[in-house]
């Protein structure tokens, strides 16, 4: 039994110029203990589709589909229910440690208020575990910390401060949304040493959501390709980047810097507008592989290797059509 | 729209500007309402000798206290005055004042915020210190002083308003020059040699403008009350004169008779300074790059 | 803090200085002789020659200054015309504006504040509407009138409330609400009219924060987000508009107390000018004056404490 398992979630906005198709039909399933990357282009969708599941996003959005969560229908419950599962169950760490943390509270104060709202735990109680919890993200003088403000912290320090009032009541699933993109590389190496050291030590299920394939090759088990709001290849984190099948992730990796790699390639065109359910391949204006049938029909999903999904009409690892 | 239009305006990114400005501002009602009441007011000060139906001191002792009538749209005050005349002779002062006094303030707090803003350093600490001790006499005792000291006139209560509302424009002029120093083109001009005085007349002034427009149309209002306070206590506009708050003041002792008396200029008041208010939102909604429409 | 505070003391130092010196030329440059201008009406030549004496007025400008401010320091503000000591007049009557003041600061902020969270946290909907609708007639309307007018309707024609007069709290304390209601009610308009929308736009800016979004996430309940993450950030923008406000609170105190026959500080003032007084008139401006330069730094203090930023590793603020 998986631990979450959604099926067909769409989510679309009313804007004043017209709706936007966020997402479209995005399946998927994330056991216990799994790390499952999410990676696609800002604007793809893949921040949204999660927030989705906890009624996060405003007013309007319209979000439709199935997402089962440990016996729970979350799209269905009401909002009593998805309160109690925030923060408690599933927690979310966002990509601006420096404006995501309120600035008026000590940190103590913010991190031992979902201790006190979940666990009822009483003021002192919550302070030990607070503590307890910034040494567990390795912060130095955890002691001293509590009491300190987040503008008096590092932004690594407070993405750190972040993970562990996420992970104050030990929840099931940790959804981390572009977690190192705004700190400094040898900072991000940190942040991404603590995900591994979570889910080894706490058997936290973690979804990763970023867009850059580096930091999901290091940490992740599976890894999902969205863009333009579907998802369009699935697979075991070797296999995809052994065997890359869609044209947009041989892109993607194409676009990650090796040493000795030679120029990097770039992927020609812009992502979309999302005022229209597509009728065609979403990808088909950039895809050196477009033909008739891309540019006529929407691809679907279809497993190519045991585990590994893509959505393409010509799918394959080489840059030109197979 | 014409080729030529359109051209034109391709070249002109000003012209551009202000049609796209003119645009967004009439798809405010309230705004078009406030800046036609505001007008109406305006051309009713210009214009009272000619449009009011008596003269502001015309008495007529055989309607004394008279409610509205054929010859008194709105009745008449104790010494027989025809209300309705009186109150568009005192838009006259009302708008006098509110305007000339904003006009002062800007004259004078201009110049000094912008000094203040882009020099920085001792002349803008010396300026802080002076918009502060400024700000430490609430602008009633200051009106209150100049009255005494000058006498109490029309033109002392715009002086003293004038004074009272340029600390907050010295704020607010000192805090754009102080970011738009930062901006580019500033500093490319000054990095091309250009003098002083000419940054600031044709780059700085001019980008200022939108903000100064925004808080002159909600300078008006608070002088336009300004003004009917001081004329009520008796510091500004000396009867005959008509002001509204000359009238309100009168109409303090007739409060059980007549209490319609009290209720037409303060609802005037009302009114001319509402119009301005909602111009100034607009205004401000219109210029301001975040909002959408 | 102590860096930020200390500055702001000194600030405020030289401008209560710098405000005296201010008010010290002001009656100096009144028409006349001084002398008479400070209080001789009587035209006694002995009167005249004392107040000659103690106030130097045959030494030099500058003199006169220290002779008088140092007299003003140790609570000797002179004697006004009825020969009554200015100093214990202005103890008398400051009490009663001040409470004024207090009632009014209430009045207005509890419900400029609470409009505006509601308009905020309504946005778009009709209470955010009619909320800020009000705020705007609110911010048009001349409160001298308004005054008149809650005269004529509740103490005139319903006779609810007394129209004018003072009585003290401790002699009869449900008198003295009922006597300071209105009065409280039109000098807090004002304030509650820009507080709400001062509180409306900060209430927005915090509400499309992302403390706010982690807030939701972390499951907390609205009441929760909006009542502790989202409005304690907006308390420092709603402290700084009544520091800035107080200055007009003054203001209308006087008109207030006038129209209401309060005897207060305020009505003081205009006695002052009307009877040509200026010896009151030099006390009263220059009291008027150094307080609103104290409750300023009191409203300073206030916002040092809000803000994490100024109380702790006392950084500048912009």
């Amino acid at each position: 039994m998986s631990l979450l398992d959604v099926e067909g979630l769409s989510v679309r906005f009313d804007t004043d110029d017209g709706p936007v198709h966020a997402v479209d039909q995005l399946s998927f399933t994330l056991a216990d203990g799994e790390v499952l990357g999410v990676v696609g282009e800002s604007g793809c969708g893949k921040s949204v589709s999660f927030m989705s599941l906890l009624r996060l996003l405003p007013e309007t959005a319209s979000v439709s589909g199935v997402a089962r969560f440990d016996g729970v229908e979350l799209l269905a419950s009401s909002n009593a229910r998805l309160r109690a599962i925030r923060g408690r169950r599933i927690a979310f760490v966002f990509q601006e440690p420096m404006t995501s943390l309120n600035p008026a509270f000590k940190v103590g104060n913010q991190i031992a208020e979902v201790l006190r709202r979940h666990l009822g735990l009483s003021r002192a109680d919550a302070r030990l575990r607070t503590i307890e919890l910034l040494d567990l993200v390795r912060i130095s003088s955890p002691e001293r910390r509590v009491d300190e403000y987040p503008h008096q912290l590092s932004g690594g320090m407070r993405q750190r401060v972040m993970i562990a009032m996420a992970l104050a009541c030990d929840p099931k699933i940790l959804i981390a949304d572009e977690p190192t993109t705004a700190l400094d590389v040898t900072i991000q190496a940190g942040i991404l040493d603590l995900m591994r050291d979570i889910r080894e030590r706490l058997g936290t299920a973690i979804v990763l959501i970023t867009h850059n394939l580096g930091v999901v090759a290091d940490v992740a088990d599976r890894v999902l390709v969205m863009y333009a709001g579907r998802k369009v290849e699935e697979a075991p984190v070797h296999d995809l980047f052994a065997r890359p099948q869609h044209p947009y992730t041989v892109g993607l990796l194409g676009a990650v810097p090796r040493p000795g790699s030679g120029r990097l390639q770039e992927i020609p065109g812009r992502v979309p507008s999302l005022a229209e359910l597509p009728t065609a391949c979403a990808f088909a204006p950039r895809c050196p592989r477009a033909d008739q049938l891309s540019r006529s029909q929407v691809p679907e999903l279809r497993e190519i290797e045991p585990s590994h999904l893509v959505a393409c009409f010509h799918p394959g690892p080489d840059a030109e059509a197979t | 729209m014409g080729f030529v239009d359109a051209t034109s305006s391709m070249i002109n990114p000003r012209a551009r500007r202000r049609r796209l400005l003119r645009k967004r501002f009439l798809r405010r009602p309230l705004a078009i309402v406030g800046l036609v009441v505001a007008l109406t007011f305006i051309v009713c000060a210009i214009f009272a000798p000619v449009i009011a139906p008596y003269s502001a001191s015309a008495t007529d002792f055989n309607a004394l206290l008279a409610h509205s009538s054929r010859h008194h749209l709105l009745g008449t005050d104790e010494l027989g005055r025809d209300v309705l005349s009186r109150i568009l002779w005192g838009a006259r002062a009302s708008i006098e004042a509110g305007v000339f006094s904003t006009l002062l303030a800007m004259a004078v707090a201009v110049p000094i915020g912008i000094i203040a803003g882009y020099y920085r350093g001792w002349i803008d600490a010396v300026i802080a210190r002076l918009t502060d001790v400024l700000l430490a006499f609430p602008f009633l005792i200051v009106a209150v002083g100049l009255a005494a000291i000058l006498g109490p006139s029309l033109t002392n209560a715009t002086i003293a308003l004038g004074i009272g509302a340029a600390p907050a424009l010295i704020r607010v002029a000192r805090g754009e020059a102080l970011a738009l120093r930062e901006e580019d083109y500033v500093r490319a001009a000054v990095a091309n040699g250009a003098s002083d005085a000419r940054i600031l007349v044709r780059h700085v002034l001019p980008n200022m403008l939108s903000t100064l427009i925004v808080q002159a149309t909600v300078a008006i209002p608070a002088a336009i009350i300004g003004e009917a306070v001081l004329s009520f206590l008796g510091l500004g506009v000396q009867p005959p004169t008509p002001s509204w708050g000359v009238m309100l003041a009168d109409a303090q002792s007739y409060l059980s008779q007549a209490p319609r008396l009290a209720v037409y200029p303060g609802v005037a008041i009302f009114i001319c300074s509402l119009s301005f208010n909602l111009l100034g939102d607009g205004l401000r909604d219109v210029l301001d790059p975040r909002t959408t429409r | 803090m102590g860096g930020f505070l200390l500055r702001k003391a000194g600030a405020a130092l030289i401008v209560v200085f710098l405000s005296s010196i201010v008010v010290f030329i002001g009656i100096r440059a009144l028409p006349g002789d001084p002398a008479v201008a400070l209080g001789a009406e009587n035209r006694d030549p002995a009167v005249m020659a004392a107040i000659r004496q103690s106030y130097g007025l045959d030494k030099p400008l500058p003199v006169q200054y220290v002779k008088w401010i140092s007299k003003a320091l140790r609570g000797d503000l002179g004697l006004d015309a009825r020969q009554l000591p200015v100093g214990h007049t202005i103890i008398t009557r400051l009490p009663i504006t001040l409470e004024l003041a207090f009632l009014a600061i209430l009045v207005g902020t509890v419900i400029g504040v609470l409009a505006g969270v509601i308009a905020a946290v309504r946005r778009g909907k009709p209470s955010d509407h009619a909320a800020t609708a009000t705020a705007l007639v609110g911010l048009s309307v001349p409160h001298f009138w308004l005054g008149l007018m809650m005269i004529i309707a509740f103490a005139v024609d319903l006779h609810w409330l007394p129209a004018s007069g003072y009585v003290s709290f401790r002699a009869h304390p449900i008198g003295n609400l009922e006597h300071l209601l209105m009065p409280a009610l039109v000098l807090g308009t004002g304030l509650s009219a820009v507080l709400m929308r001062q509180t409306r736009s900060a209430m927005l800016n915090s509400l499309s924060a992302d403390y706010v979004r982690t807030a939701r996430a972390k499951g907390l309940s609205e009441g929760v987000v909006i009542g502790k993450h989202a409005l304690r950030n907006s308390l420092i923008t709603v402290t700084t508009v009544i520091g800035l406000q107080l200055g007009a609170l003054i203001s209308g105190a006087v008109i207030t107390e006038q129209i209401f026959v309060i005897p207060g500080f305020g009505r003081l003032t205009l006695d002052a000018v009307n009877e040509r007084d200026y010896t009151l008139l030099q006390g009263v401006v220059l009291v008027a004056a150094a307080g609103y330069v104290v409750v300023n730094l009191l409203v300073d203090v206030a916002y040092s404490l809000l803000n994490p930023r100024i109380r702790v590793s006392g950084a500048a603020e912009r």
